[in-house]
């Protein structure tokens, strides 16, 4: 989910589509999205683990 | 995210707010996912409570922390569980579970409690409980005595949707 758009604006359509779902729909798209930040996050960390300076590579 | 003790937690913030509710625990949600709940679209990776400070409901938080297998978050590997005293003492606890991450507020910004907070809530339904959340634009006002740049980030999210509701005739 991005809330805002790369020129600091507000994404008034994704607000109003998340609008349009029910509350329990809102907090399954935010486990959903914290569920993926968790699984890049510990992919990052297992990478840096395997290889010492790879968060330096190009 | 591994636990000290080799258990992994999944971050089911769905799973953690019915068990509140399941359990009759009386809290108001606050923080990010009050905001996610009520139709902005951020994400947040914990839960928020403010509870009600009664030797009942404390010994009811207490039960359910000991069923989600709830300890302090530190920065070292100890394994510290919370107890009643530390939820009766009007502080903060920082919780891991196997949930996800659980804030329990005995009060929030300005030292205002449970009780000064229920005026401004909405009720809304989730998997079949009624919940307590913080309504918008008390959270919008909150947010903006706030110190924290991500708060400040938030804000015009939280505008929108406000605004966007009160449009709609359902604020």
């Amino acid at each position: 989910m991005d809330d805002q758009q790369p020129d600091g604006k507000v994404d008034k359509e994704l607000v109003a589509m998340f609008l349009n779902m029910t509350p329990e729909e809102r907090v399954s798209a935010n486990d959903n999205a914290a569920l993926a930040i968790q699984e890049l996050r510990h992919a990052f960390q297992q990478r840096k683990n395997r290889e010492p300076g790879a968060e330096r590579a190009s | 995210m591994p636990f000290s003790n080799g258990k992994t937690e999944s971050p089911g913030l769905s799973e953690l707010l019915e068990g509140l509710s399941h359990a009759g625990i009386e809290f108001i949600l606050v923080g990010g996912l009050a905001a996610v709940i009520q139709g902005a679209p951020i994400t947040t990776l914990d839960v928020d409570i403010v509870h009600r400070q009664t030797p009942d409901n404390i010994a009811r938080l207490a039960g359910f922390l000991k069923a989600a297998e709830a300890h302090h978050r530190r920065l070292d590997d100890r394994v510290i569980e919370p107890t009643a005293e530390q939820l009766a003492a009007g502080g903060h606890c920082l919780l891991r579970t196997r949930f996800g991450p659980l804030d329990i507020l005995a009060t929030i910004e300005q030292g205002q409690t449970y009780d000064e907070l229920l005026p401004r809530t909405v009720k809304i339904e989730f998997r079949g409980h009624i919940i307590r959340v913080l309504e918008l634009e008390a959270l919008i006002a909150l947010k903006k005595t706030s110190n924290d740049p991500k708060d400040t980030q938030r804000l015009p999210v939280l505008e929108e949707a406000l605004r966007q509701l009160k449009q709609a005739g359902k604020p």
